[in-house]
């Protein structure tokens, strides 16, 4: 039982905690990523915000001076407007003109000149589209110094007032840039790069760059993941305003796949625990319930074993429900046990008052004083009345042993009582006078035997025998309601009110010591009739005595009955 | 019962994977620059009601974002098939062009135009649109055949016959390719034409009709005797008609009362412009064709999807360098509205 109980509360608990901590796990890692990720989004789009302002604020302060440039109209006014603008914006560092032929026609004091092979470059590439701004690559970008050209192509007023092509070189602030890149916070080993269109690298706050490129070829844009060297990168890619460049932000995303994991193992290890204290505590419960169980119907099983009628204590139980059930069977046994006191008792009661009346049944005396009368009558010549005798003592000691049975049916106790009364008679001649007063319907109901015989002995041998004119004695039988009531009848001495007094005391006592009739009647009466058998007893000296047995009406009586 | 569970849904999952196995549509995500835009939201309506080769069109609004147009083009670019797109960003064109090259999907830039090096160097990009030198040369002409106009009515569009027309450009927006290129030409042509131009002032007011609204104050005080406007595109033109309107500067004071006090020239003939020269308010607008555009779009792209030879050529436009469709410009003054 025990097994069960465990396996069944161990099995959904199991199940309980698993699914518990899956859907915990997934729930939360979900919302870590996603908070995550937002963040990066935000921090990623803010970094663009910050570039995108930089880079509009260059080309902005550019276009102005491309605009003014316009209405110079002399070479020192050029250089002024291009110095003011320098002083100016501290994001420029140096703006130059250069004419179609790409020498050098104007500049402001700082700036600084290109090598030849660049200068080339730009300016073809400036002269494709007179609308944008070429891009340079970043110079000095080790150093605290560093710069970018934008190239732009221009009009503006020679000396001579004719109206020129040329090209506008601006020198702008790069370490802002790497200012702006090195101050993100994007975790350990984070860092930007910014790419132009065909993948090259224009500038990186971190230095694997080549292991950048490939996911950055990959991407092209838009946001993925992706790890580098064992750490973990969330990289976002998007274009910079003004600009032919993207930007790459590469944010450490280490902390995110830490904390995934860290949460993942703290669920496991939560599952874990709790299944081990589920384990613990379904073991230690079972326990508590099972044992003190198991120890109870152990003893219960003894008990039916060996039938032997002890009390249960189990120990080391804390249950009331189990208290109580041990305390019902403590009490149970204790029933048990005085009912069988009491079937002893009956059975012992019986089988001595059987005993007795068995004793009665084979009285000496009467047997050969009987005989004695006999012989006389035999001596005596009288035939007859010997006969009768003989007769009536063959009959009577037949109906007293009766097979040894105690139920007789009442017609037969009658017999025997009558048999008595005949002998009695003979002996006694003249003494006294009998009558049978019986309703011959009780006949065929049962009753247990000699309860009249007794009574009828008691009535001659205390009431009528020495009385001085004749006795009388009647027996009735009849019915009244449910029962069947049988009466002695004598007129004789009667029985003295303290005599009376001891006979029904003796009825009370238990010990079967006293042979007095009467009492062996009532005592047998009690015996198998229980309360439903009423002997009574009235009396009056110099009158007569009433001997009243009332007795249910039984057609079959079972022997065993008393036998539980 | 079971069984009969288990059946159909084998054949609502066969169903799902065989409809979504027969992809007859071809679809054409459109990225364009602002549907607010007066011009590019007529040119949205023209999408939708000439798509005579039946494209499953999905249009997107950028609302003037690159990083939201590079979003989208992330979000559909796997489930597009040729992308019409109006740039936000002009630089932006190289990376856009690297994210299509991949998967070989098509793009048709239109209105906006990328720096050429980016569409010469793809070999899956083109351009659609109205040649903005052409354009800027059209609205000189414009004003030009006006004046003339004008002079036979006996109306001096110089109005303080000084000899010099005060002129002030409504400038789009910088570095833009057709504003810059508008600016300079009808500049350009119009001292060409023999007009004397006073030192003629920029404004940008980023192509729309508020700011131009807002800034019309400050143009005139800045340039109290203005006799021309330029105005890169009609939007522009009318938010400082709207002002001129709103404190009565815009009284016509001439017998004749067919030409307003100042000379305001647009582009793009859209239909709030043209109504504008109908009540005598703009003086001419020159017609960005949009119609004739979303047309050879549409044709490109059908020539694209069914093979194509190596040179394109489609009827009414200029081809140049295989890749650039130039739209004609037309002018439209009052008479020929």
């Amino acid at each position: 039982m025990r097994k069960i109980l465990i396996q069944n509360t161990l099995i959904i608990f199991i199940l309980y905690v698993i699914v518990l901590s899956i859907s915990l796990t997934v729930f939360i890692n979900k919302n870590i990523t996603d908070t995550y990720n937002s963040k990066n989004k935000e921090i990623a789009s803010q970094i663009n915000y910050n570039f995108n302002s930089y880079f509009d604020t260059i080309i902005n302060t550019s276009n102005t001076t491309v605009d003014k440039l316009q209405k110079e109209q002399s070479n020192s006014s050029i250089e002024d407007l291009f110095e003011l603008t320098v002083n100016v914006k501290t994001d420029i560092k140096g703006i130059a003109l250069y004419d179609n032929f790409n020498n050098l026609y104007v500049k402001s004091s700082l700036f600084s000149l290109p090598d030849e092979e660049e200068l080339n470059k730009l300016s073809s590439q400036a002269k494709l589209d007179s609308s944008i701004y070429i891009f340079s690559t970043p110079y000095g970008t080790l150093s605290s110094d560093s710069g970018c050209y934008i190239v732009r192509e221009v009009k503006y007023y020679n000396v001579l007032g004719t109206i020129q092509t040329g090209y506008l070189f601006v020198d702008f602030n790069f370490s802002k840039i790497i200012e702006l890149s090195e101050a993100c916070d994007l975790g350990e080993n984070g860092h930007i790069d910014i790419v132009d269109n065909q993948n090259n690298v224009v500038y990186s706050s971190g230095d694997i760059f080549l292991q950048d490129k490939d996911i950055i070829e990959k991407t092209i844009l838009g946001e993925t993941n992706t790890t580098i060297d064992s750490n973990r990168y969330y990289v976002n890619i998007d274009t910079c305003s003004s600009t032919p460049w993207r930007i790459a932000i590469f944010s450490n995303s280490n902390e995110l796949h830490n904390q995934l994991v860290f949460s993942i193992f703290s669920m496991l290890g939560l599952g874990v625990l709790a299944i081990a204290v589920g384990f613990f505590i379904t073991f230690k419960l079972s326990k508590i319930i099972s044992s003190p169980l198991n120890e109870l119907s152990k003893k219960m099983a003894n008990i039916e074993k060996s039938h032997d009628l002890v009390h249960i204590k189990i120990e080391n139980n804390d249950l009331d429900e189990i208290k109580s059930l041990t305390s019902s069977f403590n009490s149970m046994v204790d029933q048990i046990r005085s009912l069988m006191e009491e079937i002893y008792k009956r059975q012992d009661d019986l089988r001595v008052s059987e005993l007795k009346s068995l004793q009665n049944q084979i009285n000496p005396h009467f047997l050969y004083n009987t005989l004695d009368s006999i012989i006389y009558l035999s001596e005596t010549n009288q035939n007859e009345k010997s006969i009768e005798m003989t007769v009536a003592l063959a009959r009577l000691f037949r109906i007293s042993i009766s097979k040894g049975k105690m139920i007789i049916p009442i017609k037969q106790e009658i017999e025997h009582a009558n048999n008595y009364l005949v002998i009695q008679s003979i002996r006694y001649a003249g003494a006294f006078e009998y009558k049978f007063e019986i309703d011959e319907n009780i006949g065929k109901y049962s009753t247990i035997k000699l309860i009249l015989q007794p009574l009828i002995e008691n009535a001659i041998y205390h009431g009528l025998k020495n009385r001085v004119d004749k006795g009388l004695l009647l027996i009735k039988g009849y019915f009244v309601e449910d029962k069947i009531c049988f009466e002695i009848i004598d007129n004789g001495y009667g029985i003295a009110e303290d005599k009376l007094q001891d006979i029904l005391d003796s009825f009370k006592k238990h010990d079967p010591g006293v042979g007095v009739g009467i009492v062996n009647v009532y005592r047998r009466l009690k015996l198998y009739f229980g309360d439903k058998a009423t002997l009574d007893i009235i009396s009056e000296l110099d009158e007569g005595t009433t001997i009243k047995i009332l007795i249910p009406r039984e057609v079959e009586m079972n022997e065993k009955k008393i036998i539980i | 019962m079971k069984k009969r569970l288990l059946s159909s849904l084998i054949i609502l999952v066969f169903g799902v994977i065989l409809s979504s196995c027969t992809k007859s549509e071809t679809i054409i995500s459109v990225l364009i620059y602002d549907a607010n835009d007066t011009y590019i939201s007529e040119m949205k309506s023209d999408f939708e009601n000439q798509n005579i080769y039946n494209y499953s069109l999905k249009i997107y609004d950028c609302q003037k974002s690159q990083k939201i147009q590079n979003d989208l083009l992330i979000k559909t670019i796997n489930k597009t098939d040729v992308y019409y797109i109006n740039l936000v960003d002009r630089d932006s064109a190289g990376s856009i062009l690297l994210k299509t090259r991949e998967k070989h999907i098509p793009v048709i830039f239109f209105n906006r135009e990328p720096s050429q090096s980016y569409i010469i160097n793809s070999n899956e990009a083109y351009y659609v649109g109205s040649d903005s030198i052409d354009a800027g040369k059209k609205q000189a002409e414009a004003f030009d055949t006006t004046y003339k106009q004008a002079l036979t009515n006996g109306i001096d569009l110089d109005t303080n016959k000084d000899g010099i027309i005060s002129t002030v450009v409504l400038k789009g927006e910088e570095n833009h390719q057709d504003s810059e290129n508008r600016t300079s030409n009808s500049i350009a042509r119009l001292k060409e034409l023999g007009y004397n131009l006073s030192d003629v002032k920029m404004y940008v007011c980023n192509w729309s009709n508020d700011i131009a609204y807002k800034y019309t104050k400050k143009i005139l005080e800045e340039n109290p005797k203005v006799e021309l406007v330029l105005s890169n595109n009609d939007d522009m033109a009318l938010g400082m008609i709207k002002y001129l309107e709103e404190h009565k500067l815009f009284e016509p004071t001439y017998a004749a009362g067919e030409y307003p006090p100042i000379s305001i020239v647009g582009f793009d003939g859209t239909v709030f412009g043209q109504k504008s020269i109908d009540s005598g308010q703009m003086l001419a607008t020159v017609l960005n064709d949009a119609k004739l555009q979303v047309k050879v779009i549409y044709d490109l792209t059908n020539k694209l999807l069914t093979g194509y030879t190596n040179i394109l050529t489609i009827d009414e436009v200029e081809v140049k360098n295989e890749r650039y469709f130039y739209c004609p410009n037309k002018v439209i003054i009052k008479e020929s509205v």
